[in-house]
């Protein structure tokens, strides 16, 4: 006799998440920087050089935002608030003296991050030694996530960033710590085999997440045909799996999900991803 | 026929009403229906020997209540049930289901359509509470995706009541059909072209009635039929496949089985081992496949319907040595002698009334063994045959597909009272019967 939890199960496991890609507009730009004079113009050229990807298609609105213009984070966050641009691009340690500091963001860019809507785009500082090449071109773009399906924003943002020619690397990571937590409740309930239970929750995890990646890259190479899209799913330590990721592929631009749902603030990952990974630019959304 | 006293009579005839109404107040209780019958068994046993009712087979070393048992029933219902669950596990049900969800193009109307054609068809082919878990199930996901959750009920109530109508497709398709027919000498191909075209008129007239009833409309602009065409992309049929090897086996299985239990009693060397055989054959088959794990498969046989079965039939033969059956007759045999159109038609309404507070198996039962005799194409078996099935459709304790449906309803958290079921579905419920009326006078 058939279980009617079981053949619900069945039927729902039956309804894909489709990928719905869209391609993110970028109408206008704020760079926000602590230069000023020739400095700054230098450093807006180079970025602007830098994201030309996004001039391909459209006219872009560039906002340059420099030391002259700005003397608090509330002048900022109310420049942002004012001009409401689809980007913000900005770099660790803004208004700061000592701009090699580990282990944080820097009250200006933390504020970025954690206090705006738009995406915010965070690079190396320009004194940083990593500066010059981190923004060099955005041919090889890595979207990391632990939960990819049904992230199309993420997904098209990474897809907007590359260029022609480029490589987007789509990563599911499920996160170990996270697993092991429920895999060790189900232990402790006699009802539930806790081996089948494993490996039908692993199975089902990593299976949704490549179901709906292989789907993207088909949909990738019918739109990007250009766009070479490589696939990972697995399971391991996020913040360690998605560093170890970034040195591999020596990836332009890290694409990641800050905000928590529902509010703004960034969750736990997403900030120790944004203080590890200092020499990488950094969008996040 | 030995000598009972009236009194005998009387007290044996309080244990069938007991019986049976334990088994209409089954949720009450908290009992499953073996327990109940198996209980009563006992007792019966028990009291025919104290009474000097049973009398065990002359050449017969098997203990007197093993022959009791319709065997031949019992072996049909096991051997599908296995067969079933084995082939269902393929996944080919579940695939057919959402393959005609995406065919549908999310159009509720269209989905309807599908749905009920489907719920008749697994009705027949499975039992009713397997098609209605599958379809009910499936209905709930769709309707969640295609954001139409206000016509869930609707479509609910409406397969609950299309299970009924499409158990009597074939002889197989329900345990009344299994007990009637066969007691009758009915051949599964004259019971389905005999059924057949009052099941179509029936579920036209259903569906007819219950896109009315609950306004389930078309979509009328063109975004809502693409976007309604999108949301059913997203279902993948394949999902449910396992293997495809599996998959492609069970429906050539499937269709042999149909084909196998049509021609079983024309088919020589078959003819003689019976439908039982043709079943069990079947199964063991199916049971190859995953002959490595088959205890999956046992442990999803329903052995509280088998029990329940084997325990009802003890009952009823020491009934029928107490004369209950004899006296119950006497009642039967003055409505049927209200003539040859009055007759039947009093069979069916009084026999789709009681089988819709209790149910249906032991009414059948009874009037199998009561109609025991009766030449086999007589209507009076056809009137109790949708008297027996039809009756569950206006309660929803009537039949266990319906009951199924309200389980489904309630886990949606919709309201549905016992009440409101009643008011909702006993108009269904007339018009298949008075269109079941016409069709045992004019048509069986």
């Amino acid at each position: 006799m058939l279980d009617l939890d079981q053949v619900e199960s069945q039927f729902r496991a039956s309804v894909k998440v489709r990928p719905k890609l869209e391609r993110p507009q970028v109408g206008s730009v704020l760079v926000i920087t602590d230069l000023e004079g020739p400095a700054k113009d230098e450093y807006a050229a180079r970025i602007r050089k830098f994201l030309r990807v996004l001039d391909d298609e459209q006219l872009v609105s560039w906002t340059v935002t420099g030391k002259e213009d700005l003397s608090s984070v509330r002048e900022m966050l109310a420049r942002v608030e004012k001009t409401k641009p689809d980007l913000i691009v900005a770099y660790r340690h803004l208004f700061e003296v000592d701009q090699d500091l580990p282990h944080s963001l820097g009250t200006f860019a933390d504020m970025l991050t954690q206090a705006t809507s738009s995406p915010v785009l965070l690079l190396p500082p320009p004194s940083h030694s990593a500066f010059a090449s981190a923004t060099d071109d955005t041919d090889r773009i890595l979207v990391v996530t632990n939960h990819i399906v049904g992230a199309h924003g993420l997904v098209s943002w990474g897809l907007r960033m590359v260029e022609k020619g480029g490589r987007l690397t789509l990563a599911h990571i499920e996160d170990d710590a996270v697993f092991a937590r429920y895999i060790d409740a189900i232990a402790k309930i006699p009802g539930i085999d806790t081996a089948v239970a494993n490996e039908q929750i692993e199975k089902k995890l990593l299976g949704e997440a490549r179901d709906y990646l292989e789907e993207t890259r088909a949909q990738i190479a019918k739109s990007h045909p250009e766009v070479e899209t490589t696939l990972v799913v697995r399971r391991g330590h996020t913040v360690k799996e998605y560093e170890a990721l970034v040195k591999e592929g020596e990836y332009d631009i890290v694409v990641f999900n800050t905000k928590v749902e529902d509010q703004l603030a960034m969750h736990g990952v997403a900030y120790s991803l944004a203080v590890e990974l200092i020499e990488r630019p950094l969008l996040m959304l | 026929m030995h000598d009972v006293s009236m009194t005998t009579t009387f007290l044996f005839l309080a244990i069938l009403v007991g019986m049976i109404l334990c088994l209409a107040l089954e949720e009450k209780l908290h009992a499953k229906k073996s327990v109940i019958t198996g209980v009563f068994a006992v007792v019966c046993l028990l009291l025919g020997e104290v009474f000097h009712l049973l009398h065990k087979p002359p050449d017969s070393n098997l203990p007197l209540y093993i022959p009791m048992i319709d065997w031949s029933v019992i072996i049909i219902i096991f051997g599908s049930s296995l067969f079933i669950d084995v082939t269902s596990r393929s996944g080919i049900f579940a695939w057919t289901a959402i393959k005609l969800t995406k065919m549908s193009g999310g159009d509720p109307v269209k989905l309807l359509w599908y749905y009920a054609g489907i719920t008749v068809v697994f009705s027949a082919v499975l039992n009713n509470v397997t098609a209605m878990i599958i379809v009910g199930s499936l209905s709930a996901v769709s309707l969640k995706k295609l954001e139409r959750q206000n016509l869930l009920l609707g479509f609910l109530l409406i397969e609950g009541l299309l299970t009924n109508v499409g158990g009597l497709l074939t002889l197989i398709s329900s345990i009344p059909n299994i007990i009637v027919g066969t007691t009758a000498g009915i051949s599964f191909v004259t019971f389905f072209y005999k059924s057949a075209p009052y099941v179509l008129v029936a579920t036209i007239a259903t569906v007819v009635m219950g896109q009315r009833a609950f306004a389930i409309e078309r979509l009328a602009t063109e975004d809502q039929k693409k976007n309604a065409a999108e949301l059913v992309k997203s279902f993948d049929e394949n999902e449910s496949v396992m293997s495809r090897p599996f998959f492609n086996f069970s429906w050539l299985l499937l269709g042999l089985f149909i084909l196998g239990i049509a021609t079983a009693s024309v088919t020589p060397y078959i003819d003689e081992l019976g439908m039982g055989f043709v079943a069990m054959a079947f199964a063991v088959i199916a049971l190859v496949r995953i002959k490595h794990e088959p205890e999956k498969a046992y442990v999803a046989i329903d052995w509280d319907l088998l029990l329940f079965f084997s325990y009802l039939f003890i009952v009823i033969h020491v009934m029928e040595g107490a004369q209950v059956l004899h006296l119950i007759g006497q009642g039967i045999g003055s409505l049927i002698a209200l003539g040859d159109s009055v007759g039947p038609l009093a069979l069916l309404w009084s026999g789709s009334l009681a089988s819709s507070v209790t149910d249906n198996v032991p009414l059948a039962a009874v009037l199998a063994k009561i109609l025991q005799g009766t030449p086999s194409d007589s209507n009076l078996w056809w009137a109790t045959i949708f008297g027996c099935n039809l009756g569950g459709n206006f309660t929803p304790i009537g039949s266990a597909s319906t009951l199924v449906a309200v389980a489904i309803i309630h886990k949606n958290k919709l309201p549905m009272s016992f009440g409101g079921f009643v008011k909702v579905a006993a108009p269904f419920a007339v018009v298949q019967l008075l269109l079941a009326s016409v069709y045992v006078l004019f048509v069986v």
